[in-house]
């Protein structure tokens, strides 16, 4: 260490180059961190801070003008949760140099411009909006901001269009509204009237199917809920009737308005939204979900009516933090919930809900405590949770996650394989070699043909239930122990999965052998599907299955389907990485060949690129099998959701009995959930499924679910 | 989606950062360094960097591995949960490693799941540069942890008082 710094002395001029270069970025750093500081807790109050601040940039204009362009963009784009203090920052800049302001406007709307080449609608939204307040520091005129929201709202009469199109440009001209409509009515009352009722017929007219699927509680009370668009709407209606007074937002530009109203401003260039691609993907709508009104919490200050744009305004701040913060920190209830408990000892009033006791359990109530309690027994154990709860629970309470052996017994030794298994047994506690497995198992006779096959390739269930009976029987220990045991006899797995059949085998007599113990049954089915013992069609298909189907509004059952999809999409992804990685380095190859001599003959570049070009062929290959797999999978779930909604339907309708029963809601939602949390796959679907499932001879039920899926995207 | 707008995306992303956001304590390097690590500094720190493996302390001797997925799942696929040993007795000794598929998973982990409970205990979570064979067990004079030599106080979960105090 000490040789070097001596070396660098000596040297000409080292030290002093390597300060020169480090100045700049250091500048650069102490730019954006006292930019992004401002508005923080400080000793002095933010108009001084925002004033020094002005000071500093407006100094370091001559030489770091593009990078403090950079940072401003950037936190208008990064940071909402500050609007108002950013604009007032770039209304005291453009005060103090105009020309700055106009470059800081151009920069923005390229930015905005390139946000919704790329599908990025949030931070479009945050632009608009910041666009807008800039109007109340005096650096856009606002004549120009009603021109750009004219041709927002023009949007609404752009023709073969998605809905979700024209719902965003709405959405930003109506979002923006709270921050800027008291400026721009003031100026220009008619033509922000011309635009709400523009506005208003737009929302009168446009379609609503896809709010059923979006909805979360089947009734409206106590909070309804609303599309999110009416409810903006209601807000901003409620706005103008207070006369655009808006007591919420921090306006730190009022304090410089003697400063800001002698600065010149600037107009918009006339802004027309980009058009329409096949590309474009637009925000899905949404229903505004709440938990609290007014009525909560009385003792404390008065919440915002769900109406008043006070309440849009808090909960796009929550959102703004929310999203922005999530790295440091400051799905499903059940699971949150749990967890919640493990880290109160579980402590709850459960008595307050004895009254599901008495319910049949497939009710919501019941459902839900059974679901709470078999989650907490996972983050503890099972006596912990009979411990916690009255023992008038117990109905409830997750069954003990034994193992359940077939052939344990010696009272079952007339059960045919039972030999077979205590021969296993034995062998696999001497630590049998893959084999000796095959061999024992040679011996078992397959109950599904007269005359036993020789090579036993085909499907033979009973061989099937003995050796995955005994080994899960041996390795029940823990989770790790199963895992060596799948991973030792991987081999004879695979042999006896072979067929499809053999697949969907293996998969019931795990269920069988664990039924008490879903968690088990998860990480083995995960365990099966990585190690390709069972592929994910098997999967699906098991879980719709008749052996299944008391289990199958439980849901273990859907956390294994999900996560099933999960891992087929994250292979699809895989792959694709692999092979444009792939072709990048094909590139690569070809642009150094062409800077290198010309006098190399084509014969020898060839034979260089043949080893890509045959990796990229088979990777190629390779991603439309599994895409095609994904494809299949999807079809699959699909399917067997028609072929069991349809019998339950049909089942009501000759016996004359109410369709909607606990067990068919549960599922209906099941199938919403595939469609929602799936949406971008399967998006790319919605031909095959027109018209190969969801035709116009299926039930009105079912073909709802689909349509109003479509509605989505439509 | 396009591959055209995947590269917009990421050009505007890459352009427009703010170093405040990017702030990531929670997923950071923590000042501990195995002394046990086979490699310089350099090498370790690396694989600290890019691993997909969590050291998980303070357990209770009781805590199964079954608990550990249930909890550690919650923030992504698990690969492999290995249980810490005590040398001697082969039993658990209070701490576990969690291997994840995505170093994403085990960020989140880091981030949600460290300094928060499980079988009443607060857990502390700190990146390993990857498991090898030997590191399950404590390192102890007596087989279980180091901490668990020279503590004075008395812990039901960890087989009551310190080894020296015994």
């Amino acid at each position: 260490m000490s040789r070097r710094r001596r070396h660098s002395d000596e040297s000409d001029g080292q030290p002093y180059k390597r300060r020169r270069t480090s100045e700049p970025s250091e500048i650069e750093e102490r730019l954006e961190s006292l930019i992004c500081r401002v508005g923080e807790k400080s000793t002095s109050s933010l108009e001084s801070n925002l004033e020094g601040l002005a000071g500093v940039l407006e100094a370091d204009l001559p030489n770091y003008k593009s990078k403090i362009l950079r940072i401003l963009c950037t936190v208008a784009r990064l940071l909402p949760e500050k609007l108002t203090i950013y604009t007032t920052l770039v209304g005291l800049l453009n005060a103090r140099n105009y020309n700055f302001g106009g470059e800081f406007v151009e920069a923005m709307i390229r930015q905005l411009k390139e946000c919704l080449k790329v599908n990025m609608y949030n931070e479009a939204e945050y632009l608009v909006r910041f666009l807008s307040d800039l109007v109340n520091c005096h650096v856009i005129a606002a004549p120009s901001m009603v021109a750009m929201f004219e041709n927002f709202v023009s949007v609404t009469q752009e023709e073969d269009i998605p809905q979700v199109r024209c719902d965003w440009y709405v959405f930003a001209f109506l979002s923006s509204l709270p921050w800027v409509g008291k400026e721009l009515y003031e100026k220009k009352d008619a033509e922000i009237d011309r635009l709400l009722s523009h506005t208003e017929s737009y929302l009168k007219r446009r379609q609503k199917i896809h709010v059923p699927m979006l909805q979360v509680w089947t009734a409206d009370k106590p909070h309804p809920q609303e599309e999110y668009l009416d409810c903006l709407w209601a807000q901003i209606q409620k706005l103008k009737k207070d006369r655009w007074q808006e007591r919420h937002i921090l306006r730190p530009y009022l304090a410089f308005d003697s400063i800001l109203c002698e600065a010149l401003q600037h107009n918009l260039p006339p802004f027309t939204p980009p058009p329409h691609t096949e590309d474009s993907v637009y925000p899905m709508p949404r229903v505004i979900f709440r938990m609290f009104d007014y009525t909560d919490d009385p003792e404390g200050p008065v919440m915002p009516g769900s109406h008043s744009v006070e309440r849009f305004v808090i909960e796009e701040n929550l959102h703004c933090i929310i999203k922005s913060h999530w790295k440091e920190r400051k799905t499903w209830f059940i699971n949150w919930f749990s967890h919640h408990l493990s880290n109160f000892q579980f402590r709850w009033s459960w008595e307050d809900w004895s009254d599901c006791l008495t319910q049949d359990l497939e009710k919501p109530k019941s459902k839900f405590v059974r679901e709470v309690l078999e989650k907490c027994m996972r983050l503890s154990y099972h006596q912990r949770i009979i411990d916690i709860v009255p023992p008038s629970f117990s109905v409830l309470s997750p069954a003990s996650p034994v193992c359940i052996y077939k052939y344990g017994d010696e009272s079952n030794r007339s059960l045919p394989g039972y030999t077979v298994a205590l021969c296993l047994t034995i062998a696999i506690k001497n630590k049998a070699s893959n084999d000796e497995i095959f061999n024992i198992l040679k011996d078992v006779p397959n109950p599904n043909k007269d005359d036993d096959d020789d090579e036993g390739f085909t499907f033979n269930p009973l061989k099937i239930e003995v050796f995955v009976q005994t080994l899960l029987h041996l390795s029940a220990k823990s989770f790790s122990h199963s895992f060596s045991a799948l991973a030792k006899f991987h081999e004879v797995f695979k042999v006896l999965a072979e067929s499809d059949e053999g697949k969907l085998h293996v998969l019931r007599v795990v269920y069988e052998v664990w039924k008490n113990h879903p968690q088990m049954i998860a990480v083995l089915v995960d365990k099966m599907i990585r190690t390709q013992i069972v592929d994910c069609a098997a999967v699906a298909n098991w879980i719709f299955s008749s052996e299944l189907a008391h289990d199958f509004t439980r849901f273990y059952v859907w956390e294994i389907l999900h996560s099933t999809i999960r891992k087929m999409n994250k292979h699809v992804l895989k792959i694709h990485k692999e092979l444009e990685e792939t072709k990048a380095r094909l590139a690569r190859q070809h642009k150094r060949r062409e800077s290198d001599d010309d006098d190399d003959d084509d014969q020898s570049s060839d034979r260089e690129d043949g080893p890509l070009e045959e990796q990229i062929e088979r990777l190629q290959e390779r991603v439309e099998s599994a895409q095609s797999e994904q494809k299949n999978l999807f079809l699959v779930i699909f399917q067997r959701f028609i072929m069991l909604l349809t019998e339950h339907l049909v089942r009501c309708e000759t016996g004359g009995i109410d369709v909607f029963t606990s067990w068919y809601k549960s599922c209906i939602e099941r199938l919403q959930q595939i469609f929602l949390q799936h949406h971008q796959i399967i998006q790319q679907y919605m031909v095959t499924l027109e018209n190969l499932l969801f035709t116009a001879e299926l039930d009105h039920h079912i073909l709802a679910v689909f349509q109003q899926f479509c509605a989505l995207q439509a | 989606c396009s591959g055209a707008s995947e590269a917009g995306r990421a050009a505007m992303c890459s352009q427009g950062t703010l170093s405040i956001l990017r702030s990531d304590s929670y997923a950071d390097l923590s000042q501990y360094r195995d002394q046990h690590f086979r490699g310089t500094r350099y090498d370790q720190e690396r694989l600290l960097r890019k691993s997909c493996t969590l050291y998980v302390g303070n357990l209770s001797f009781y805590t199964t591995e079954e608990q550990i997925h249930e909890l550690f799942g919650k923030s992504g696929d698990i690969k492999k949960v290995i249980m810490g040993l005590d040398k001697v007795k082969k039993t658990a000794c209070g701490f576990c490693f969690v291997e994840y598929y995505a170093r994403g998973d085990a960020e989140n982990a880091m981030r949600y799941i460290n300094g928060t409970r499980l079988d009443d205990r607060i857990i502390r979570t700190d990146w390993d540069a990857g498991f090898k064979e030997g590191r399950q067990y404590g390192r102890g004079r007596s087989g279980g942890q180091v901490r668990d030599e020279y503590r004075q106080d008395y812990d039901a979960g960890r087989g009551g008082y310190g080894k020296t105090v015994q």
